[in-house]
């Protein structure tokens, strides 16, 4: 570096004190014997001793330097880029010395300090990929659940800080509206550079300085600004036959986006969370959902608390597109659709002891289940996001053709059942904001339709003394066809004042349900329907006005959120088997408060208060006995239902991105009071007749949570801990006796990820479990129960590795099988110049054929066994492109 | 001395405005600092940090934020997309230190250049602004071995560490005259760092500087016109015939904003 510097001979004094004085000087050349100016020329006391004093040399390539040491000797060295260093011991007396530098190729120490594993910028914290990805680690899922503060539910729910995610970004852009799982488990590692939290993100951005927001979005940052990647897989096992296979392309640009895949295997790979949808609603906001509910099952086995690979007997075929583009001016249309077929079998058997006040009743199932789905679901989104105007349009069509078959053997019976029970929804959702005058207009409207025509057929016939005058008979037929129409229109202003934003606002809404529902009892090829005690044919009207405030406060720490809706609603039900029709007017008032304060940059605390009333629909309301499974029968022949619940919640956040540490603690208490009881009456086979009886009741509940995570970069090893308690007491009507129930369930897990060392990774999940339960002062049994994952997994060059997942679970209460082990083997082998991955996997290695679990609700303890997927092998083969 | 230089700087301007002298160079190293600064000296709170890149030539050196050599057109084949989410990402680069100084522009002096709306402003200095003190003490630094040194400069004292391992006698912002790079410079009280977080060499990126294209003024001038704009932006704005339609309203509240923004704003760098 050639400065110019016409006059510079910088001098220095280290101390004030008078030391003699020697200067050196000269003149440094090239080998062309050229000037060299810039060149810096340091003295110390010796090669490696600090600078006692230093020039830089001139246009002319002098220097002087004046040395103020009693030392003897003096080492002088003169250093420029692009030579060799020059060095001398002279002593330390005036003189004149001339240096010639040699030109070198010698590079300069080149640094990069790498950039914090997790960097804050505002309100948005970066993790570093890189930092926490290991050789093993194939899509963004793998790396995200190592990282501090985040994690993925097993259903593929993100949560950070223990509260679910809002918002799934790709590059800024939310292509999949809640089912990101699509994105989380396809898009490569390899091609994101950072994962970033965004905190307190408001989604729609006209509302940004106007409403906060305390939820959390994540956002994808990908490496490239045109990402075009994508998977093809496939891969084929033993035995039985076994085949998978996968291609996802997507593309990633700053006008388009699109992920598509197809997907199909029997090898227990549930794909169908690929396509599980997230999205959260919006704020104190009543939405219809229009999520598949069904009236009528068949009896189910509860399935293993464990990955669906070692039990899930399927054979299923996914299709996904999802596209998105940027129309003209930031105008995005948005198309997910997708396509589920799959056949799943699940057999075992389950033990069943109802405990009573004055019995218990054992009962033994051997069931063999066989389930068909088929689903169409599709999303089109056109949407105008920008700081001056909002505009989404959200259309939605659903259908569920689904249905199922089950075979029970009891001690003493065969039991068929036959059930069909699709589903078929749509719904219109819009909403706008748009600035006029001083303030944002807003308006919304939600429309939707749904249906569902169900049957279920049990042979032999069920609840013959309820039937059929206590003859046995041939077969149960349950029929029942439903409708729901719902619209909900309101508008507003939002208007910032200051700290302050109201936003009042009035809407209408209507909700309009039909249910009609016959039981049949079939005997010597004639159906014979009994009387209207067994039938429903029911319009529920219920509609509400509202007028809602919400107001908004920001200040310095402060952010508070009061939500004020008033409502009037009104139910009507015509019941055609009931004389008077049934009718309730209820004036409501609900508020919702919210109140946050960041205590410093790592502390924010909360509290919440909220008041609502809760009037259900048809499904808690229709006066004729259905048969909802082989064997319960129920009705509501009671009043609406009415609750009125309180909930307080207190919540205290810690997050310090220097040292990777985040914990969070809330604490939840609740109280409903509801103007029904129900009653499960246990008949003698075990058949639970369910029945509504009015009785004022309350039911308490406290949640209290505690979860703490840490990254350890030395180590690359990241610690999360969790513990969760809660108290449930309410009552309960038990064979025509009020008793109080309380549930104590406690729980703590451990979770540990960690790169050992190059050549070994690890990571460990354990999960203990207490649940205690009283009834009428009566303890039962407490439940333990374990589980513990380990995964060792050995990289004994950089394109292959070899792991071992080992589980382990524990139960107390059954009385066999209360271990139950497993072992996965796995080698992967990469060639990196084709992007292959071969791979070859032995599941279940120890045969273990079986799994026992247990569970319960108030009156029952339910052993469960389930029939697992056996010893298999498989190879595949994977490209990238 | 620096007032004569000052002196000298100003009775040399109209000459150098008419010469219309161009310079140019090729960078050929890249270093990055990271700058920590607490805008408000009350509040230990309000500590926040950026990017800072000095490009080093043969003869001359750049400084400036990284967010506005993002939007420089010698990156801008390089130039990186950035997320909008919302309003405050978008636009002009977000940084709080929206200038450059070029060291050895002209030989032996530095320019201090800072864009205020329209006009491109440019102060000139002599580079001999510092009277640096060696001290013994080393210690190491982003990966290098370095040398403590102390000067004052503007109103506040300095400390620098700097490494005989990248002989290039220069420093972030105005910093040089060092014998070697300096890794690592603070103020005594911790309102002002920059610690080197990068250094590599780079491609060659040509260089070039014209006078022309700047409005050469005095460092006394150019700090006016700057807290004159910080403090109400908008009148300035208007100057240059460019208006904001507000309503009364809005216009109030943003100028309130501005100026708890400038009052908050009270712990500027160069204090003198």
């Amino acid at each position: 570096m050639k400065f110019t510097i016409s006059f510079i001979l910088l001098f220095l004094v280290t101390s004030a004190a008078t030391h003699s004085q020697t200067s050196i000087s000269g003149k440094i050349l090239n080998n062309a014997g050229e000037n060299l100016n810039g060149a810096s020329v340091t003295i110390s006391k010796d090669s490696s001793g600090a600078i006692l004093a230093y020039g830089i040399s001139g246009g002319d390539g002098d220097f002087r330097i004046k040395v103020n040491s009693e030392a003897d000797t003096v080492f002088l060295k003169v250093s420029y880029i692009g030579y060799a260093a020059w060095t001398k011991q002279l002593s330390n007396a005036d003189q004149q010395v001339d240096v010639v530098l040699t030109e070198s190729s010698e590079e300069l120490k080149e640094v990069m300090v790498e950039a914090r594993i997790i960097q804050q910028h505002g309100d948005t914290l970066s993790f570093r990929v890189s930092a926490f990805k290991n050789q093993k680690d194939r899509v963004i899922a793998d790396v995200l659940k190592k990282m501090p503060g985040i994690e993925i539910m097993s259903g593929g729910q993100i949560r950070y800080q223990g509260e679910p995610i809002q918002k799934y970004y790709i590059e800024g852009l939310d292509l999949l509206e809640g089912r990101y799982s699509l994105a989380n488990n396809n898009i490569s590692a390899d091609d994101v550079s950072a994962v970033q939290i965004l905190e307190n993100h408001q989604p729609v951005k006209i509302l940004d300085s106007l409403e906060f927001s305390e939820r959390a979005s994540l956002n994808i940052k990908l490496k490239k600004q045109v990402t075009v990647s994508g998977t093809a897989e496939v891969g084929v096992g033993y035995s039985p036959l076994l085949w998978r296979t996968k291609i996802t392309p997507m593309i990633f640009t700053k006008k388009q986006q699109a992920i598509v895949t197809y997907q199909s295997n029997n090898t227990g790979s549930d794909v169908s969370r690929e396509i599980r949808d997230f999205s959260i609603s919006d704020f104190g906001r009543e939405e219809f959902s229009i999520n598949k509910r069904d009236w009528l099952g068949i009896w189910q086995l509860s399935p293993p608390p464990f990955r669906q690979e070692r039990w899930l007997d399927n054979n299923v075929h996914l299709g996904s597109v999802n596209y998105l583009i940027r129309l003209k001016k930031d105008v995005d249309l948005k198309t997910n659709i997708s396509y589920l077929n799959d056949f799943q079998q699940q057999i075992g058997n389950t033990r069943t002891r109802f405990f009573t006040p004055t019995d218990t009743i054992d009962l033994v199932e051997n069931t063999h289940n066989e389930l068909f789905i088929n689903t169409l679901q599709s999303k089109f989104i056109l949407e105008r996001n920008t700081s001056d105007n909002y505009f989404k349009n959200e259309l939605e069509v659903n259908g569920f053709w689904d249905s199922q078959r089950g075979n029970i053997m009891t001690r003493n019976a065969a039991i068929q059942q036959r059930l069909s029970n699709p589903f078929s929804a749509i719904r219109n959702n819009l909403r706008l904001l748009k600035p006029v005058g001083k303030q944002l207009v807003t308006f919304r409207s939600n429309t939707g339709y749904t249906e569902s025509n169900q049957s279920l057929n049990v042979n032999p016939g069920q609840f013959a003394a309820l039937l059929n005058q206590g003859e046995p008979y041939a077969e149960t037929e349950q029929v029942v066809t439903s409708s729901t129409f719902f619209t909900d229109n309101s508008a507003g202003f939002t208007k910032g004042i200051k700290s302050v934003t109201i936003a009042p606002e009035v809407g209408f809404s209507i909700r309009k349900q039909q249910l009609e529902s016959r039981l049949g009892v079939m005997d010597g090829g004639a159906t014979t329907y009994p009387n209207a005690d067994f039938r429903n044919k029911m319009d529920f009207l219920s509609s509400r006005f509202y007028f809602t405030s919400s107001f908004n406060y920001k200040k310095n720490n402060w952010n508070i959120r009061l939500l004020t809706p008033l409502n009037y609603r009104r139910f009507e039900i015509e019941d055609a088997f009931l004389e008077d029709a049934r009718e309730l007017n209820r004036f409501t008032f609900e508020p919702n408060l919210f109140i946050k304060k960041k205590v410093s940059a790592y502390w924010e605390s909360s509290i919440s208060a909220i008041l609502s009333n809760d009037f259900r629909d048809f499904r808690n309301t229709y006066n004729g006995f259905i048969l909802s499974n082989y064997r319960n029968i129920r009705r509501y022949n009671s009043p609406l239902p009415e609750s009125f619940s309180q909930a307080y919640n207190g919540r205290l956040s810690y997050r310090n991105p220097l040292n990777s540490i985040f914990a969070s603690t809330s604490y939840t208490y609740a109280v409903t009071e509801n103007n029904l009881l129900y009653s499960n009456q246990v008949g003698q086979g075990g058949a639970i007749l369910f029945e509504a009886f009015e009785q004022e009741n309350t039911s308490i509940s406290h949640n209290l949570n505690l979860e703490g995570s840490k990254h350890f970069n030395k180590i690359s090893t990241t610690l999360k801990l969790g513990s969760r308690y809660s108290l449930i007491q309410r009552e309960q009507l038990l064979n025509n006796n009020l008793v109080e129930v309380n549930n104590h369930n406690l729980n703590f897990s451990l979770g540990l990820e960690s790169d050992v060392s190059d050549w070994l990774s690890t990571s460990y999940e354990g999960n203990l479990s207490f649940l205690q339960i009283a009834m009428a002062g009566r303890d039962f049994d407490e439940i333990r129960s374990q589980q513990h994952l380990l995964d060792l997994s050995f990289f004994p060059a950089g394109n292959q590795y070899f792991s071992i997942a080992s589980e382990y679970y524990y139960n107390n209460l059954s009385e066999e099988n209360r271990n139950s082990y497993f072992l996965n083997l796995e080698y992967h082998y990469t060639i990196e110049e084709r992007k292959i991955d071969i791979t070859a996997t032995w599941n279940n290695v120890l045969g273990t054929d079986e799994f026992v679990s247990v569970s319960n609700n108030e009156f029952t303890y339910v052993q469960s066994t389930y029939r697992l997927r056996p010893s298999q092998l498989l190879v595949g083969l994977k490209f990238s492109f | 001395m620096k007032y004569l230089f000052l002196l000298i700087s100003l009775l040399l301007m109209p000459q150098q405005g008419i010469a219309q002298k161009s310079f140019s160079d090729e960078f050929k190293y890249k270093a990055i600092y990271k700058l920590t600064y607490q805008p408000d000296s009350t509040d230990a709170n309000s500590v926040r940090s950026e990017f800072m890149i000095l490009y080093l030539g043969e003869k001359i050196s750049r400084f400036s934020s990284a967010e506005r050599s993002r939007g420089d057109s010698i990156l801008r084949h390089r130039k990186r997309n950035r997320l909008e989410f919302t309003g405050r990402f978008q636009g002009a680069p977000q940084t709080k230190f929206d200038y450059y100084v070029f060291k050895g522009i002209p030989e032996g002096e530095l320019s201090y250049t800072r864009k205020i709306v329209k006009d491109n402003f440019r102060y000139v200095q002599d580079l001999d602004l510092f009277n640096w003190e060696i001290q013994p003490e080393t210690k190491e630094v982003s990966g290098y071995q370095a040398q403590k040194a102390t000067t004052n400069f503007s109103g506040r004292e300095y400390t620098a560490w700097f490494t005989s391992e990248i002989p290039i006698p220069e420093g972030p912002h105005k910093f040089n005259g060092l014998p070697e790079l300096i890794v690592e410079i603070r103020d005594q009280k911790d309102h002002y760092s920059f610690v080197l977080t990068e250094f590599k060499e780079i491609e060659g990126i040509p260089f070039d500087f014209t006078t022309k294209d700047y409005n050469t003024t005095n460092q006394r001038k150019c700090k006016e016109v700057v807290e004159k704009y910080n403090f109400d932006p908008f009148a300035a704005m208007e100057r240059y015939g460019m208006k904001i339609h507000f309503t009364p309203e809005q216009e109030r509240e943003a100028k309130k904003e501005v100026k708890e923004k400038f009052e908050k704003y009270n712990n500027l760098f160069e204090l003198k």
